[in-house]
């Protein structure tokens, strides 16, 4: 295909004039064929990499996605672009809605699928039937043990893209080391991958750090840094109740402001409520968890405050990349006090089991294999156990790699399960050490001295852009006394059959 | 608390020490068990089952320890059954003045108000962007079905789409005025509109300087009230009647038909209709073309488009004839005959309007 055809066809599908930064080389090579690996920064329309060659190919393009909630937004805002042919399978579809999706499956071009959903045999079995022509590994550095994010269900493509007769396969991340790129294309069980490897730094965002003694005081400077601001700001927190508090002080003090929070927590009812009025200019900060932001595409976010950091870099550079869409000018703000240290820690032991846990979960196999029974649901057995999910996820893919499960079916061995115990026990612990490693990082960042970009970034890619904007506040941004302008925020409350006449675009305003 | 704090003190009367606080809980939340059921009937608190879904149980308790504290009920500690006192009683007196006559009618509706509540929110949704021209929007919902249901009604709407949320709006208007100040200013900014989203209850909490759980009663109170004032008056409320399940269905329509209709309108696809009601395919495509002869407004276009409709209604318009084999012959088998079936019926109506 040409490659003026291919623009005609982004102008078509999409309505852009051109493609960003990276999309028309992925494509190109996407379509004729190639095995392709793309790394391209967070809000630069990865996406676009593989919707388009969908539309324009023969066969059915399957895309590997690991979270839910992501699945979902793409899927609802392809729909509201006017592509109908697109559908997810996941885990939270009843059985009969599962049914009823795999008996119509043909008649899609685009499917998501979580990885998990992709072991259960009659999805896999279906999709085998379909003429795949691309298979889309998304958030790809989930297949790494090296990535920010491991999913062991990954390890398991390499295996599914054989059975679906070979497709062509795209890999693609935000955020991945040159070790995390060189371990997707092994772990996918690729010799050879076109790489698209792309800077993340964003030339549009100037940093800032500033240190506090007290989290409290980060809600003080927080609202003088707002006050005389008009700008869509998020501000991330890694707990709820931090988020809810905040929102409440900040609401109170900046009344001019239009504050909310959101978290997973919440009635979904409420959370697209929440999402919907900050993508529609409606709310002007949004005090938020990590759940938050997965499918927004908000043009305009102003300031990223962290307020707590995240556990890595790579989450961090992801968080941050959601400021600044429209090329514009942005800032990211980091508030850092020492206690913040103990959240991320009790966040990443949380992820994994501890010691009673193992001994716990071997007893209960154990029984089940006495008795002649399978391994019930994963909700089940975490529930008996009082794991968290991803906890049962890391010790069910260990047993599941030294032959104490096969498939749902528990295998005994008294001294093989005795090495496992020792064995999952020192995992635990350098999972544990790992994972505090690359928090250390993050951390350092924060302490050390220079320019932010540059330390920031340096794991990541050998040279920068030269940002366009002011660098940081060690380069000599004076972010305190910068201001986006004002504007008179407009909050009043109505009747409600004023307010009722402006849902239905009624009266003068409207007619 | 008001309303909240009234509807707790109503249980706690009804029940006069009979249950704890934890039979309370179940009864708002809805749970499943018979013991439950059997209580909500026999303390006559039918009217309150499953009214508050999302509430938590500590919260639940919370609001119980607060009116013990302000000397509403006491709680015997032996056995943790809250009853009222003297000045609860009277209390509840007054509120009951303020709050009745209340219009909650859980043990019926509890399962129809949910699916209620999204379809009107995304059709309130979905018709403004409409008007406005915005056919690229994000619903504010996730469900699916919701999303079928929203679009097969409002294509039976959209010829007259001006007229049609006219009417939406003064019906709704005038319901709202029925009810207080303070729910119908809750109410109506919980709807969303093409560029005004509705609020979250948290927010809505902030700005009418209300507890959260009067916010959600109120929404819930209303909603019950608008449900049971569109099914007791149809004919006063046409355009929200839609959203009402009816009582009976016309009764042109043979049972069966009405029970597919009722999958249909539920956003199923006729594949699963026929799994689901074990009938052959050729079964439920002969209710389908029921419906369309007897209903004028049935929405042919969920399953032909525009272009085959013209297609197969030029060639029924050359040949004069309404003998199925002979269209399809001169079709060359383009389509099935449940299409042309369709087409017909649809076709039948026009003819029958022109006429008029």
């Amino acid at each position: 295909m040409s490659n003026r055809s291919l623009e005609k066809e982004l102008k078509h599908y999409f309505g852009f004039d051109t493609f960003k930064t990276g999309q028309k080389e992925i494509i190109s090579d996407v379509m004729n064929g190639r095995d392709t690996l793309g790394i391209l920064p967070t809000g630069s329309g990865k996406s676009v990499c593989y919707q388009l060659p969908a539309m324009l190919a023969e066969g059915v393009t399957v895309v590997v996605s690991p979270l839910v909630s992501l699945m979902v937004d793409q899927v609802k805002a392809l729909k509201a672009k006017g592509f109908k042919r697109v559908t997810a399978i996941n885990s939270f579809l009843s059985q009969e809605q599962k049914k009823q999706l795999l008996s119509q499956l043909s008649h899609y071009k685009l499917v998501y699928v979580s990885p998990e959903i992709l072991q259960n045999p009659l999805v896999k079995e279906r999709l085998k039937t379909l003429p795949i022509s691309l298979f889309v590994v998304d958030e790809a550095h989930c297949i790494s043990q090296w990535g920010h994010e491991f999913r062991t269900d990954y390890l398991k493509l390499a295996n599914v893209i054989e059975t679906f007769n070979r497709p062509t396969v795209l890999a693609l991340s935000g955020t991945a080391t040159p070790e995390v790129q060189k371990d997707i294309v092994t772990q996918l069980g690729m010799t050879d991958m076109e790489s698209h490897i792309y800077a993340m730094d964003k030339e549009n965002i100037s940093f800032a750090i500033e240190h506090v003694e007290h989290p409290n005081e980060k809600l003080v400077k927080i609202e003088q840094l707002l006050k005389y601001q008009h700008a869509p700001t998020m501000i991330y927190f890694s707990s709820r109740q931090w988020a809810e508090k905040a929102s409440g002080e900040l609401s109170s003090n900046l009344p001019d402001k239009r504050v909310a929070f959101y978290h997973g927590g919440m009635e979904q009812s409420d959370r697209l409520l929440i999402q919907q009025q900050f993508m529609n200019d409606q709310l002007d900060v949004i005090c938020c968890t990590s759940a938050f932001g997965m499918g927004i595409d908000k043009k305009n976010i102003r300031y990223v405050i962290h307020f707590h950091l995240p556990t890595q870099t790579e989450s961090f550079i992801q968080e941050i990349g959601r400021a600044g869409r429209d090329g514009k000018h942005s800032i990211s703000v980091v508030y850092y006090s020492p206690s913040d240290d103990y959240l991320p820690k009790k966040l990443i032991q949380s992820e994994l089991p501890e010691a009673p846990d193992i001994q716990k979960t071997l007893n209960y196999l154990f029984n089940l294999y006495q008795s002649g029974a399978k391994l019930p649901v994963d909700e089940l057995v975490q529930q008996e156990l009082e794991l968290t999910e991803t906890q049962w996820r890391f010790i069910k893919y260990h047993c599941h790699q030294h032959h104490l499960l096969y498939q749902q079916t528990i295998v005994f061995n008294r001294d093989k399960w005795k090495d496992f115990h020792t064995f999952l026990t020192n995992q635990v612990e350098n999972r544990f050490q790992y994972k505090m490693a690359k928090f250390s990082e993050l951390i350092s960042w924060v302490h050390r001295q220079g320019c932010r970009r540059k330390s920031l970034y340096q794991p990541f890619q050998t040279s920068l852009k030269t940002p366009v904007v002011p660098c940081c506040d060690f380069c000599g941004f004076d972010w305190k006394n910068f201001t986006f302008g004002q504007k008179e925020a407009v909050m009043i409350q109505q009747d409600w059959n004023e307010r009722l006449r402006d849902i239905f675009l009624l009266g003068d305003k409207h007619e | 608390m008001r309303v909240f704090e009234y509807i707790l003190l109503r249980c706690i009367n009804s029940i006069n020490g009979e249950r704890t606080a934890a039979g309370i809980y179940n009864l708002l939340v809805g749970k499943r068990s018979s013991q439950t059921l059997q209580d909500a009937h026999a303390y006559q608190l039918t009217d309150f089952f499953a009214i508050y879904k999302p509430l938590e149980r500590i919260e639940l308790f919370h609001a119980i320890n607060q009116l013990k504290e302000e000397g509403k009920i006491f709680i015997k500690s032996e056995d943790e059954r809250p009853e009222l006192t003297a000045y609860g009683n009277e209390h509840l007196g007054r509120l009951s003045n303020e709050w009745e006559p209340l219009y909650f009618n859980g043990i019926r509706l509890h399962e129809k108000i949910g699916l209620f509540e999204e379809r009107l929110y995304l059709y309130i949704q979905t018709i403004t962007n409409m008007k406005k021209g915005n056919k690229q929007f994000l619903p504010i919902t996730d469900r699916n079905d919701i999303l079928r249901w929203v679009k097969m009604n409002y294509k039976a709407n959209k010829t007259h789409l001006m007229d049609h949320i006219h009417s939406i709006y003064h019906e709704l208007y005038s319901l709202l005025s029925e009810v207080n100040e303070e729910e119908a200013a809750v109410f109506t900014y919980r709807l969303t509109g093409a560029g005004l989203i509705g609020l979250s209850k948290q927010q809505l909490a902030d700005m009418f300087h209300l507890p959260v759980h009067n916010v959600h009663l109120h929404i819930q109170h209303f909603l019950h009230h608008l449900y049971q004032a569109i099914e007791n008056k149809p004919g006063t409320y046409p355009s929200l009647s839609i959203f009402v399940e009816e009582k009976e269905t016309s009764h042109l329509i043979t049972n069966s038909a009405q029970k597919t209709y009722l999958f249909i309108k539920q956003g199923m696809d006729l594949e699963t209709i026929s799994e689901r009601r074990r009938l052959k395919m050729s079964t439920i495509h002969d209710h389908v073309v029921e419906m369309a002869l007897v209903q004028p407004d049935f929405p042919v276009s969920l399953f032909v488009s525009e272009q085959e409709v013209k297609e197969i209604s030029q060639v029924m318009d050359e040949l004069q004839t309404n003998k199925l084999k002979s269209i399809h012959d001169a079709l060359r088998g383009k389509f099935d005959y449940f299409f042309i079936r369709l087409v017909q019926a649809r076709m039948q109506h026009q003819k029958s309007e022109a006429k008029i």
